[in-house]
């Protein structure tokens, strides 16, 4: 039950159980889980009976609780058990509710969408889904939690800790792909007589991701296990979670989550009885985007204005406060636990040759079952779509599919088929990122959603150096004057030279990826701009471009302009009506409504 | 530590940073956000260099030399990354260098200069600076079609200054004293002039409101002309006008008093931050991307040293 589960209407569904399972007198153990990723069907409940069977029913209401509870459960009393009945009966009559009941849908049919949804995953990061309490430090020791910082601790040296990580290859999942085991080595070998620290980097600000915000909410406890283990492996006695303060549920359970470990003896003085000492606190980010790149993430722990500094020194030298630092991604410490646990030589099976183990994603867009989901690295992007995803959306063609956010690249369709690790990513000009994916169809424009990433950049900007601050700006400009229909072909060449000046020179990660969303589209759709300045946007996303008009096909039913909220529709009865353009919004309600097909897009 | 400069093999000590050696050995690295001696985070990025060994374009005035660094300062590709981030600031720059009715004056009067004197009071200043133009007898205003009063940018709010009228009065005065008085325009073909543009209409209204002396006069010309870098730069890099669009988010002709002489002119700032990194609880930054903006907080005016106009590398920071 994570903050976006319980938006969706889990939260009702809970508390509709609770009280259910106590009017029926059912008793019965109610248990909220860690996250399962399928997005689109919650809110979830499995019913687990004694004889080990499990029945899932997704996407349920509140008021088809206590239908369920009683096929499977049996209420205390016969008391009970008849007031029930005739409750149940006087509901129906009431209601036709019953009729229209999920208990109805064949077992097969319910769950099959889910089925298909987790077939092809592999979960290391999220190990213990939809069964796991996120804030149950038995459950989790039970099912092979902190064997692996037992382990670390007990049984192995730093540096045989630091050579199972480098030996796994596994790589940074915040976006640059920097060998895990290597930032950890050069952490080790600077100055020991400083104090050094660990931080776990949760300033996860990409539009559209969620991936760092499930994993703390979800499996809190495997993080704190892998910042522990990073602490010892480099020698460090203080960590820090940098969590955006937009994330409160996952704050709080961090939170909790680390009292609890204190509790029983997995921070503070002498961790499980070992000589080492170690303990976290959190630190709640103030939601800047840039402040998820290192230097600018401890400038602001610090205090200071969250700016990026040049590197060299690089966080391993001179990090937080002068001192060497560590800084890992949620996603990477997450999957230490797992590489101690079973070694190296298991956890290299997962992957491709450059790009070890699993990744988390987001999936999102014009997909059908959108979701986290985690697959092992070298799914091909096809597969996600086809077989995770259930297509695009609508039976659209897929056009092409977006990764790492505002600073990744579009994947033009026809080289789907890839493999996805870091390498063939970056080869595509696109990156990994964090693990966004958004699923782009026929009927995404290219120029718009280049325009919609920089916008973002542009606003999430630090403004400290000029090719940024300024330089972004003006490509945004150039873009708007192609979404209005405004632009001439040399401004294409323009915003190429700004795009490529800009990779090159700005002063940090987000500077230099900044321009990545219209390099690329520029590379594998250069005709969509081209079309921008001849005036078609052949989506009609472009607002400025298009405009909607009403055939001759019109009955005058006057449907269109009762649905209008604009009141670009005048009310005529009986005859074609006509859309007022200047007032037009395009919200498409109009098009929606129309039952004759009347309403089109056309060129301005 | 030997680091190669354009090929050549040069020893440096590890202890300064890539400008200062480079400045050393004789090449002329332009920067505008570092100043030796004053603290300073790299920004500007007009002091850019190649390292050809890892293949980036690194900021000189931050890093620091590194065994095995192949430096190049003059190749194609490092002098146009340097001149777009010039045009980059120009274009998030609203002001003017040179006064319009100076540049198109036939006669080669510093016509914004006698204005400004002539609205400080300093009369005797305006007379002298006129007389050392042209033949105060005989003045040639008396029959010029006057370009500047058709040049003047406050014809653009409302009505333009008379600035013919003006000078013929000045010419007519009896009872002004010769001074020492010295044209500061540099108007030529060669000098790189930032041109304001045209105001909109909410600025018109706030032009009208703030600026009303007598003469009526915007006085467009820098006053830190003379020691504006960026000017300086964008001649050296040959700039006529930015190729990218102008907008700026800063108020346009927004003068702040600070402390005794020292103004501040926020639509000239080119958000290097050298005033906020050396004033201590002084300047401060605001806001953040294209809106960012270096201001200053009022209780703050009385830490500024008025000094600190020495370091502001345009007309920003002025004293009058």
């Amino acid at each position: 039950m994570e903050n976006c589960c319980q938006a969706s209407g889990t939260a009702e569904v809970y508390t509709a159980v609770t009280e259910a399972c106590k009017q029926l007198g059912i008793n019965v153990r109610i248990k909220p889980i860690s996250c399962v990723g399928a997005c689109n069907q919650v809110p979830l409940i499995d019913v687990a009976t004694t004889d080990g069977n499990i029945y899932r029913y997704p996407n349920i209401k509140p008021d088809e609780v206590k239908e369920i509870l009683l096929h499977h459960f049996r209420p205390a009393s016969k008391l009970r058990r008849l007031r029930n009945a005739i409750l149940n009966q006087i509901d129906t009559f009431h209601t036709d509710q019953t009729w229209d009941n999920i208990l109805w849908t064949p077992e097969k049919e319910r769950t099959q969408k889910i089925n298909s949804f987790l077939d092809g995953q592999y979960r290391i990061s999220t190990e213990g889904y939809g069964h796991l309490n996120p804030l149950d430090i038995d459950e989790y020791t039970s099912l092979g939690g902190f064997d692996a910082l037992r382990k670390a601790l007990t049984e192995m040296s730093r540096e045989e800790v630091i050579d199972e990580v480098l030996k796994s290859g596994i790589r940074g999942r915040g976006g640059g792909g920097f060998p895990t085991g290597r930032k950890w080595q050069l952490v080790a070998d600077s100055d020991s007589n400083k104090k050094k620290y660990v931080i776990c980097n949760g300033d996860e600000g990409d539009p559209g991701a969620f991936m760092d915000r499930i994993l703390l909410e979800s499996y809190p406890l495997r993080v704190i296990e892998g910042l522990t283990i990073a602490a010892y492996a480099v020698g460090a006695d203080e960590g820090i979670f940098y969590i955006r303060a937009e994330y409160p549920q996952a704050v709080i359970r961090i939170r909790k989550a680390l009292d609890m470990c204190r509790k029983n003896g997995m921070l503070g003085e002498r961790i499980l009885g070992t000589d080492f000492s170690f303990d976290i606190r959190v630190f709640e980010g103030a939601g800047a985007f840039v402040c998820g790149e290192e230097t600018a993430l401890i400038a602001s722990i610090e205090g200071k204005r969250g700016f990026p500094h040049l590197r060299p020194p690089y966080p391993a030298q001179s990090g937080l406060f002068g001192r060497p630092t560590l800084i890992n991604n949620v996603e990477t410490l997450s999957q230490i636990s797992y590489i101690i646990r079973h070694g190296a030589e298991e956890y290299t099976k997962v992957g491709t040759e450059g790009s070890r183990g699993t990744k988390v994603f987001a999936l999102a867009g014009k997909v059908n079952h959108g979701g986290l989901i985690e697959v092992p690295m070298g799914t091909t992007l096809r597969q996600i779509v086809d077989n995770i995803g259930g297509g695009v959306e609508g039976g659209e063609a897929l056009k092409a599919i977006q990764t790492g956010g505002p600073s990744g690249g579009c994947i033009p369709a026809e080289l789907c088929d890839a493999e996805v690790d870091f390498d063939a990513l970056n080869k595509m000009g696109a990156i990994m990122g964090s693990g966004g994916l958004v699923v782009l169809s026929e009927s995404s424009c290219m120029v718009d959603v280049a325009r919609y990433f920089l916008n973002f950049t542009s606003d999430e900007s630090c403004g400290k150096c000029t090719f940024c601050r300024v330089g972004i700006r003006r490509m945004l400009e150039i873009l708007d004057k192609l979404s209005t229909g405004n632009a001439k072909m040399e401004d294409i060449d323009r915003l190429e030279e700004l795009a490529n000046s800009i990779k090159k020179s700005a002063l940090c990660g987000l500077g230099k990826t900044a321009p990545n969303p219209v390099l690329s589209t520029l590379r594998y759709f250069r005709n969509e701009y081209e079309e921008h300045v001849n005036g078609i946007c052949r989506t009609g996303s472009c607002k400025n471009m298009v405009k909607l008009e009403i055939t001759d096909d019109c009955v005058g039913c006057t449907k269109c302009a009762r649905s209008c909220p604009a009141e670009a529709i005048d009310y005529t009865p009986y005859e074609k009506h006509v859309i007022k353009t200047d007032k037009c919004t395009q919200c498409g309600l109009c098009i929606d409504e129309c039952d004759y097909d009347a309403i089109k897009k056309v060129k301005r | 530590m030997k680091i190669k400069v354009n090929g050549k093999e040069i020893d440096v000590t590890g202890q300064n940073t890539l400008i200062e050696e480079l400045r050393n050995i004789g090449y002329d690295i332009p920067s505008l956000c570092y100043d030796s001696g004053a603290s300073h985070q790299a920004s500007c990025m007009v002091c850019m260099v190649k390292n050809v060994a890892n293949g980036q374009m690194i900021p000189s005035c931050s890093t620091f030399p590194q065994e095995g660094m192949n430096i190049e300062t003059d190749t194609e590709e490092v002098l146009s990354l340097r001149r777009m981030s010039l045009e980059l600031l120009l274009s998030d720059h609203r002001a003017d260098c040179e006064a319009p009715c100076t540049v198109v004056c036939p006669a080669r009067i510093d016509v914004a200069q006698v204005i400004l004197h002539y609205d400080r009071g300093d009369k005797d200043k305006a007379y002298s600076l006129l007389a050392s133009a042209t033949d105060i007898d005989n003045l040639p205003c008396k029959d010029c079609k006057a370009p500047c009063e058709k040049a003047c940018r406050r014809g653009t709010v409302d009505k333009c200054v008379s600035v013919r009228d003006m000078m013929m009065v000045l010419a007519e005065a009896k009872d002004l004293r010769v001074v020492e008085a010295k044209s500061v325009a540099n108007v030529s073909k060669d000098v790189f002039s930032s041109k304001l543009g045209r105001y909109s209409d909410a600025e018109k209204e706030w032009l009208k409101e703030v600026y009303s002396q007598p003469s009526r006069c915007l006085h467009c010309a820098c006053e830190g002309r003379d020691k504006c870098k960026l000017r300086q730069f964008s001649t050296n890099a040959g700039i006529k006008a930015p190729r990218y669009g102008v907008s700026s988010h800063q108020i346009v002709k927004e003068q702040i008093h600070v402390k005794g002489s020292l103004y501040f002119e926020p639509a000239k700032c080119i958000r290097c931050g050298l005033c906020v990194y050396n004033t201590n609880d002084g300047f401060t930054f605001k806001h953040r991307g294209f809106d960012m903006q270096v201001v200053i907080p009022e209780e703050s005016k009385n830490n500024v040293d008025e000094k600190i106009a020495d370091i502001c590398p345009t007309g920003a920071l002025f004293t009058v």
